[in-house]
């Protein structure tokens, strides 16, 4: 816990941290946000800048021309920009470690001061004034530079979000409020759009004095598909706790406070946004707090939601950095040394890193979903978390196979419902795209704000959840209640479960697959239960078809309704008629079989030999003379003449007929 | 010309009596094998006469049929049922035909309608007395074992007292011949949803041993064999739930609102356990003691059953209670809102609504359907 940070923590630091020089007296560091890289300048640059990133390392050296506040690379790295002064940036062209000629662009507004610069692409380069905004395209063959646009904004501070190329300036403060203007981004473009007014004073709290919204408390990311602002509210009075406001973008591109997350601390906070997840460290208890958005809000009205951490507030997993000692060791595994976590020298940047500028090390902060799994103890809210995270595919799973082992059933539908919900939207969008553009009246409505994208399937469902669970449990029950202790499910308990997951699937109208009847029918089977069986099958929840049929059929023996169930089941397939003429034969019900056979318009083709040998086999002489003459009629009918066909083979009869009855008579003058 | 009255009679049950043909063989002590007589108002003498002609009859008849037992005895005034459930144990029930007064030269003769009391119907009344009997007492051999004659002799004085009380005899109709059960039509959807409840509460409560659903007088759900079904559908609906709604009448209308209190008017029952003693089949198809516990709520009746061995603590009551208070009367708001919409689109709609319609309905299409093909 704490400083050392949380096994059991749902977040952890990159397992090989970027090291760079950290920071000393020669030595200043930079960190690039578009490149994700970070710089050490050691003495002005004549010692050399190390470039330490992301799978790329570099170094250069360039003349020391006074302090530097600030450098950043174009983000195809040929071009280098340098705040050495108040006014102006240096451009450098840069090519694999050597710095070439270049240029300095000073700001428009001559008495304005510089706050800083971004690459909003390779291109193009803004310079952020506390008169406003100066956009420029920088041509790098001939390293020169065209003004395209200024914007006229009185600023204070700014905060620039490469991720979500937006740009917000912070331009106006009044007691209970700030106002902050943002600028979106595209290629060779810059658009102002609507400035919006955040809440600065604490939640319910009177707003004291001092309170201003700095930098520090803004954050930009992508939250569900939507640029997010997000705001730090510290309270005005101890009393309270502080909250973090989300304003979303809507369609008209304006921001909105969408949500607010209820901190439940004061102190100090730094932010991230991981995977649409916003997580929230606080450094006075060493803990993080997770929140989803989507999950588990409570109505705040005016078309905000209250937003509660999802798992209960834990530290970062515990980092240890091995350090390759500079001597040679004589220890076999080179020293490890504990990191403290939440140290006051962390800096948190966008999305998900964290540098420790004396310790020279850059994590990207990576979330445990499987840890974030067992933190969570409300599994409904947990399934929906994961259900919008990237390959959680197989821990849903798990955590639906945990659900009904620990036997909290009582969720379960809820859980079920959400999985299905995210099936159907999936189901949803396959259809769109076979059918065209014609269905769009719901693309709006699937691509809302569920944003579910696991898929889990009934297929996966089977295997990986019902099918292993339902093995378990007829294991156990066949070893004879071994262990009473162990709370091992019973077969009844997990046909209950596949019964709930039918009643989920066939609420939000997806077909259920036929091997989940399977394993329901398999199982009432087996457990002996047919009258339940009989019950399922009478209120259509076990979908018709032949095989199950056929397994009624076979079920005669031990449960008598089992053939009129059977035979209900292959009427309502209306594909079945020789199948039903075969039960009934088998019967030796050659009556019935013979009606029904004339019914579905079959008695001008049926086998007569069949029949005959069915009612012969049936011992009633009556029902022979019947059958007999039925199809010795059929014959006159259809040949006229009463004789059987040769390849009829049905001479054996025509013998039986005459034993009995004598000879065979005339229906020639017979109407037919 | 007196009354109306005296131009019909309707058949009536003339009495009912339980014997074991084993016991009372001296001469003098035939009064021992009479275990219940109705009515109890007839002097020992009648009863004796009675129980004797009954057992003549059966030994006299045995020894043409080795088959079977003797079965009815037609007279032109009386119809007398006779049944052997167990073996030397004998129901016989002796019922009165109707008759009609018709004005013939003569003067007034009456015609006895034999027709109108059928066999069938009558054996069929008998053979439900004995299975709710079984469903409450197991048998009567199992009641004499475990609390000998008399004991015996007043289990069943009591039991046939409220039976016959609620139920009349001496009539039926074809539905009592198959003592049939009616399930109530309802969608998939809304069947699945009664079923996960009980999943869950089985789940919840792992003790439980069965689970039924009945919505008035409809089943919807039975965990039961089907042969405990028939008898307990016909126990509640014959006697528990008409009882209790006069009592829950009168008890609201007494203290208005109290029913919010106390989960305990929620079953059915006296005492801090309402519980019944009834006798199921278990999974292997013996007859085996459990309690029953019928919670009611807005129409529905969910009886469960425990093994016998389960002692049944108030805290239960009302943990089961807690569970299933909400979506039990969610479920039956959903349920009666289908029911009210299917009785008012009538016959028509019914066809053309599909696969999810109820099963009640459909079955008998079915049943007519496949009739066709077996007459």
């Amino acid at each position: 816990m704490g400083a050392m940070g949380d096994a059991r923590g749902y977040l952890e630091l990159s397992p090989d941290p970027v090291r760079f020089e950290p920071v000393s007296k020669v030595t200043n560091v930079f960190f690039d946000d578009t490149s994700k890289e970070v710089l050490s300048v050691r003495g002005g640059g004549t010692l050399g800048v190390v470039v330490r990133g992301q799978g790329r390392d570099h170094t250069f050296r360039m003349e020391d021309r006074g302090p530097i506040s600030s450098l950043k690379f174009s983000p195809d790295h040929t071009v280098l920009a340098v705040q050495r002064s108040k006014n102006a940036v240096e451009l450098l062209s840069y090519n694999n470690g050597e710095v070439g000629a270049g240029l300095t662009q000073e700001c428009r507004a001559k008495s304005a001061t510089l706050l800083g610069f971004i690459w909003t692409n390779n291109d193009d380069l803004a310079l952020v004034t506390d008169h406003g905004v100066e956009f420029y395209q920088v041509s790098r063959e001939r390293l020169g530079v065209r003004h395209l646009r200024s914007y006229s904004v009185p600023c204070t501070w700014f905060v620039w979000s490469p991720e979500c190329l937006l740009l917000l300036l912070c331009c106006g403060t009044s007691p209970s409020s700030t106002t902050l203007q943002p600028f979106s981004f595209k290629p060779g473009q810059s658009t102002k759009l609507a400035k919006f007014e955040v809440e600065v004073s604490g939640p319910g709290g009177p707003n004291a004095p001092g309170i201003t919204l700095g930098e520090r408390d803004v954050c930009v990311g992508w939250v569900y598909s939507l640029p997010s602002v997000c705001v730090l509210r510290h309270p005005a009075s101890p009393s309270v706790t502080a909250a973090l406001d989300v304003y979303t973008q809507n369609k008209d591109s304006q921001f909105k406070k969408a949500y607010t997350c209820r901190l439940e601390l004061t102190g100090r906070f730094a932010v991230n946004i991981i995977d649409s997840l916003i997580i929230v460290h606080h450094q006075a208890s060493k803990t993080s707090l997770l929140f989803d958005v989507l999950v588990g809000g409570g109505d705040g009205g005016g078309g905000m939601t209250w937003v509660f951490p999802l798992p209960p507030p834990r530290s970062v997993q515990p980092f240890s950095l091995v350090e390759a000692s500079a001597l040679p060791c004589q220890a076999a595994s080179p020293p490890s040394l504990p990191c403290e976590l939440y140290a006051p020298t962390w800096v948190v940047f966008q999305p998900d890193i964290v540098i420790d500028a004396r310790l020279g090390c850059m994590w990207h902060l990576q979330l445990r979903l499987d840890c974030l799994a067992e933190a969570v103890q409300d599994k409904t809210q947990l399934v929906d978390c994961l259900l919008r995270r990237k390959q959680a595919k197989s821990l849903v799973l798990l955590v639906v196979r945990k659900v009904v082992e620990s036997g909290q059933l009582a969720c379960l539908g809820q859980i079920f419902d959400k999985i299905n919900a995210a099936y159907r939207q999936h189901l949803n969008t396959i259809l769109q795209s076979q059918m065209g553009e014609s269905v769009s009246f719901s693309a709006a409505a699937s691509g809302g704000v569920e944003r579910r994208v696991v898929v889990v399937e009934q297929a996966d469902m089977y295997s990986a959840v019902l099918a292993p669970l339902m093995e378990e449990a007829e294991k156990v029950e066949k070893e004879g209640k071994a262990g009473v202790g162990d709370k091992k499910l019973s077969v009844r308990a997990v046909v209950g479960v596949v019964v709930e997951y039918t009643r989920s699937l066939g609420a939000v109208g997806v077909t259920v697959q036929h091997f989940l009847y399977e394993l329901v029918i398999n199982a009432l089977v087996r457990a002996r239960h047919f009258y339940q069986l009989h019950q399922l099958l009478q209120y259509h929840v076990l979908a018709d078809s032949k095989p199950l049929a056929c397994l009624l059929l076979s079920l005669v023996g031990v449960y008598s309704a089992g053939q009129q169930l059977s035979l209900d089941m292959l009427c309502r397939l209306n594909t079945a008629h020789d199948e039903i003429i075969e039960v009934l034969l088998s019967q030796r019900q050659v009556t019935p079989a013979l009606r029904y056979a004339r019914s579905v318009g079959l008695a001008e083709s049926v086998s007569a030999r069949k029949f005959l040998e069915a009612a012969m086999g049936s011992g009633s002489d009556q029902v022979f003379y019947s059958t007999f003459t039925f199809f010795s009629l059929r014959n006159t009918r259809l040949r006229g003449n009463p004789a059987f066909a040769k390849g009829e083979h049905c001479e054996v009869f025509v013998e039986h007929y005459k034993k009995l009855f004598g000879e065979l008579p005339d229906y020639s003058n017979q109407q037919l | 010309m007196a009354g109306d009255s005296q131009h019909t009679a309707y058949p009536k049950l003339l009495n009912l009596f339980i014997f074991n043909s084993t016991y009372g063989q001296k001469e003098g002590h035939e009064h021992e094998k009479i275990l219940f007589y109705y009515p109890n108002s007839a002097d020992l003498d009648t009863q004796v006469r009675h129980v004797g002609l009954a057992e003549a009859i059966t030994r006299f008849s045995s020894t043409f049929r080795k088959d079977g037992d003797c079965e009815a005895v037609h007279t032109q005034k009386t119809r007398q049922l006779f049944m052997q459930p167990e073996p030397n144990i004998w129901m016989v029930m002796t019922v009165a035909i109707g008759w009609v007064s018709r004005m013939r030269e003569s003067g007034p003769v009456r015609e006895y309608q034999s027709e109108a009391v059928q066999d069938v119907v009558l054996r069929a009344c008998l053979a439900s007395l004995y299975r709710t009997f079984a469903l409450r007492h197991s048998s009567f051999n199992a009641v004499l074992e475990a609390r000998g004659l008399e004991g015996l002799k007043a289990t069943l004085e009591s039991f046939l007292t409220s039976y016959m009380s609620s139920v009349e005899l001496s009539s039926g109709d074809i539905l009592t011949v198959w003592s049939g059960v009616s399930f109530l039509p309802l969608d998939r959807q809304t069947f699945l949803r009664i079923h996960c409840c009980l999943s869950l509460l089985q789940a919840s409560f792992p003790t439980i041993a069965h689970t039924a659903f009945f919505y008035n007088q409809h089943i919807v759900w039975c965990g039961l064999a089907m042969e405990d079904l028939r008898s307990l559908s016909q126990y509640l609906n014959t006697q528990l739930l008409p009882s209790r709604k006069d009592s829950l009448t009168s008890s609201t209308s007494s203290s208005s609102s109290s029913s919010h209190t106390s989960y305990l008017s929620r079953f059915v029952g006296k005492g801090v356990t309402p519980s019944l003693q009834v006798h199921v089949r278990d999974e292997c198809g013996e007859l085996q003691p459990h309690h029953l516990l019928l919670y009611s709520l807005m129409g529905v009746t969910i009886c469960l059953t425990f093994a016998e061995s389960e002692s049944l603590t108030p805290q239960l009551f009302e943990k089961i209670d807690r569970l299933l208070e909400s979506k039990v009367s969610q479920l039956a708001s959903d349920i009666g809102e289908q029911a009210s919409k299917k009785a008012g689109s009538g016959p028509g709609a019914e066809g053309g609504s599909g696969g999810g319609e109820g099963c009640r309905g459909q079955r008998w299409g079915e049943h007519s359907a496949m009739c066709t093909t077996t007459t």
